[in-house]
């Protein structure tokens, strides 16, 4: 099992951060938390890329609209919905 | 119990409770039922659809849901709300389906990302000009695809937190995982897309 190493290979103090990454972006609201992120950010270009970029992340699927329901699906589901309630009041 | 406003116009009736239509279904009463299926017809089909990929497997997967929500429902005893019960009918009936159909589909590596890297980062806004739009398209299928590539474990987590809206709390509920755990995964199933994305990112 090779892995490419060259992701954790430019940081030194970062497991903390990555840490606080996770906290942060999992929605743990701390102020002494983000400021220390951000002071790190600020040092270690490769955290800062981490947290911007799973900042946009969540900020896009936040975004993602709600899918259509096609018709065929909807009338498809009340076909069998129907079926299943006729087939019960039958027993 | 919250104070309404008093309202001078008569307000509309409030909506009845899930429960207690639950509690309708349980006496024999269909009818409620079908009001269930109107009000989360179209949230689970978009489970289904974010779990399974395509409109096909998805509808499926919500048809069978539904029946066993309405085969099942009378053993339903109020400890979680029903919504989250429904919801994990519907992740757990799409995941057992997309065992069976043992994605064969390889992945394609060199799928087109054009203009890789200079998606602008501002709010994106679906209402700006026709550009934008296509890369606002792009990324969502690059997105839903990056989503049905991610393992089975993470990508129920990141469906119902990230593109359904649920709280970690609820998640919790729906998965039967400590909120802790919901997290763990989460922020795993993240990284994951992540390196998917990053040239949206
Ligand atoms: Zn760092």
């Amino acid at each position: 099992m090779k892995k490419s190493k060259k992701q954790t290979g430019e940081c030194h103090d970062c497991g903390e951060a990555k840490e606080l990454i996770a906290r942060y972006v999992g929605g743990d609201e701390d102020e002494e938390l983000a400021r220390r992120l951000l002071l790190h950010a600020q040092t270690c270009s490769e955290c800062a890329t981490l947290l911007r970029s799973l900042r946009r992340l969540v900020h896009y699927c936040s975004l993602e609209p709600t899918c259509e329901m096609p018709v065929t699906v909807r009338r498809e589901l009340w076909v069998t919905i129907q079926r299943e309630i006729h087939t019960r009041r039958r027993e | 119990m919250p104070e309404h406003k008093q309202l001078a116009v008569s307000p509309l009736p409030l909506p009845v409770p899930d429960d207690v239509l639950v509690r309708r279904v349980q006496a024999g009463n269909t009818e409620a039922f079908e009001e269930l299926v109107r009000r989360y017809e179209r949230k689970v089909y978009n489970i289904t659809y974010r779990l399974m990929g395509n409109e096909q497997d998805a509808s499926e997967a919500l048809q069978d849901a539904f029946m066993r929500a309405f085969r099942f429902i009378g053993k339903f005893q109020f400890k979680s709300s029903f919504f989250t019960w429904l919801y994990r009918i519907a992740t757990n009936v799409s995941l057992s389906k997309l065992r069976k159909r043992e994605k064969v589909q390889t992945v394609s590596l060199d799928q087109p990302v054009n203009e890789a890297g200079d998606l602008p980062f501002e709010i994106p806004d679906i209402k700006y000009g026709p550009e934008k739009l296509m890369k606002q398209r792009e990324l969502r299928a690059a997105l839903q695809k990056a989503v049905e590539e991610l393992p089975e474990d993470y990508r129920s987590v990141v469906v119902l937190r990230d593109l359904e809206g649920l709280s970690n709390e609820e998640v919790s509920k729906v998965m039967h995982l400590s909120v802790a755990a919901v997290k763990s995964r989460l922020h795993r199933g993240r990284l994951v897309l992540r390196e998917k994305l990053v040239s949206y990112l």
